[in-house]
């Protein structure tokens, strides 16, 4: 009874499906767009100065070297400009006139945290395995009723590119509204604020891998895949 | 459900000393998804098993309980999926666990025979934990559902020993039909192949 009883620990454990998983494969490129609105109607398109970076792990100098001439904020903004031109929208030098504008944010975010396995904790234990035959662990060094328990910690970086095409009229308003509301003045009430209207908007996803040619390669890779999911973007 | 669980435990446990015969089964488990099932994974299972405890009521009818696992996956490479105002494009892995709780019913065709096949009804709960992964984005469901499992088997004594050979048939079907993405009942067919231990 007591071999049957460990054949079906045994089997139990091989019935948890674990496979390794390479980082692109993690990757998600999303678009959302309106479906009732006409792509072809926009003729002109201005972008922003520099991509917009949020972080909380960078470093000054990485910043700098973000924002620097051909760093990454120049990279984006060029890409993303060059596959609105694929498009037939064509490029303007100033947002005044533009019928939109071409909008680039980057999220690179480290998350941290820390993982409590109470006694029990052998389940989740990275080189835990059935190499010492039967009943291996009952042996293992640790293993008992009322061990401490066993903390794992971890860390990753999660970054995000999300693109954005936003409507020219509401963009002019909503900076029209920002100048005559500096900061400082009090704000106002809800109905007064413009809209800013979102007509397009992508979203690239992925876990940043200490390789910057495979996450640049991924980046890429996702803001093709945002314009192969919109051919309803074209003049 | 923590009653019907109790309930199950004394039923297969306890039967030992209540009834003249019993029959106990290991086995190795294939699972076979049907129906609406295959829109998530298609792929047969090849991690399962399952163990039975049945006891004689009458010279034909034995009476038990089966607790079975299932390890279903499937995984769809990089792909754009079209949603209503957008699209999404990644890789899919879809992951699905099924643990079946249940009575069992068995009418015996031959309880001495060299060959004793049977046919039975099963009944009970299904725990099913549904792992849909998008990318890096994962959806964990886990739920309890009632279902029934029709079953037809045969148990093959080796000589004279109490020990035996095991094959059964199973028609899982799960009510299912609120749980996203596969919003149907659950179809699964599980090929057991195992050992029997039969004891008076």
């Amino acid at each position: 009874m007591l071999l049957l009883a460990g054949g079906v620990i045994l089997m139990l454990t091989s019935c948890i499906k674990n496979e390794t998983v390479y980082y692109d494969e993690l990757d998600v490129t999303q678009t959302k767009y309106e479906v009732e609105f006409n792509y072809s109607s926009y003729t002109s398109f201005a972008m922003p100065d520099s991509t917009i970076l949020k972080t909380n792990y960078l470093t000054e100098s990485e910043i700098e070297e973000f924002y620097a001439p051909g760093g990454t904020s120049e990279k984006t903004l060029e890409l993303l400009r060059s596959k609105f031109e694929e498009r037939g929208y064509t490029y303007t030098e100033s947002s005044d006139n533009a019928n939109f504008v071409a909008v680039p944010t980057m999220l690179m975010v480290e998350q941290k945290g820390a993982v409590y396995y109470p006694p029990g904790w052998w389940w989740g234990y990275p080189g835990y395995g059935w190499g010492g035959g039967w009943g291996g662990w009952w042996g293992y060094p640790g293993y008992g009723w009322g061990s401490p328990g066993y903390v794992q910690y971890y860390s990753y970086k999660i970054g995000t590119i999300v693109l954005e095409m936003v409507d020219g009229d509401s963009f002019r308003n909503v900076v029209a509204f920002g100048d005559s509301h500096g900061q400082g003045n009090q704000a106002s009430s809800a109905d007064e604020i413009p809209d800013l209207t979102i007509r397009w908007m992508a979203s690239i996803d992925g876990y940043i891998s200490s390789d910057a040619a495979y996450n640049a390669d991924r980046a890429k890779r996702g803001m093709d895949e945002a314009f192969e999911q919109s051919p309803y973007l074209k003049k | 459900m923590k009653k019907a669980i109790i309930i199950l435990a004394l039923a297969v446990l306890g039967g030992t000393s209540a009834f003249s015969q019993n029959v106990w089964t290991i086995n190795y488990d294939i699972g076979l998804p049907l129906g609406a099932m295959t829109d998530y994974i298609s792929k047969t299972s090849f991690r399962g098993f399952s163990i039975n405890g049945n006891a004689y009521v009458t010279d034909k009818v034995s009476l038990g309980g089966t607790f079975q696992w299932n390890t279903f996956y499937e995984k769809y490479t990089r792909d754009t999926y079209e949603l209503a105002d957008g699209a999404i494009t990644s890789t899919v892995w879809a992951k699905m666990y099924t643990m079946p709780l249940l009575f069992n019913a068995r009418y015996n065709f031959k309880p001495e025979g060299t060959i004793r096949p049977y046919v039975g009804l099963g009944t009970g709960a299904y725990y099913i934990q549904q792992e849909s992964q998008v990318g890096m984005f994962i959806e964990n469901l886990k739920n309890w559902r009632f279902g029934l499992a029709p079953e037809a088997g045969l148990y093959y004594p080796l000589g004279m020993s109490d020990l035996g050979l095991h094959a059964k048939v199973t028609y899982n079907y799960v009510f299912y039909n609120n749980v996203r993405p596969i919003n149907n009942d659950l179809g699964y067919l599980n090929f057991s192949i195992g050992l029997s231990f039969h004891s008076w």
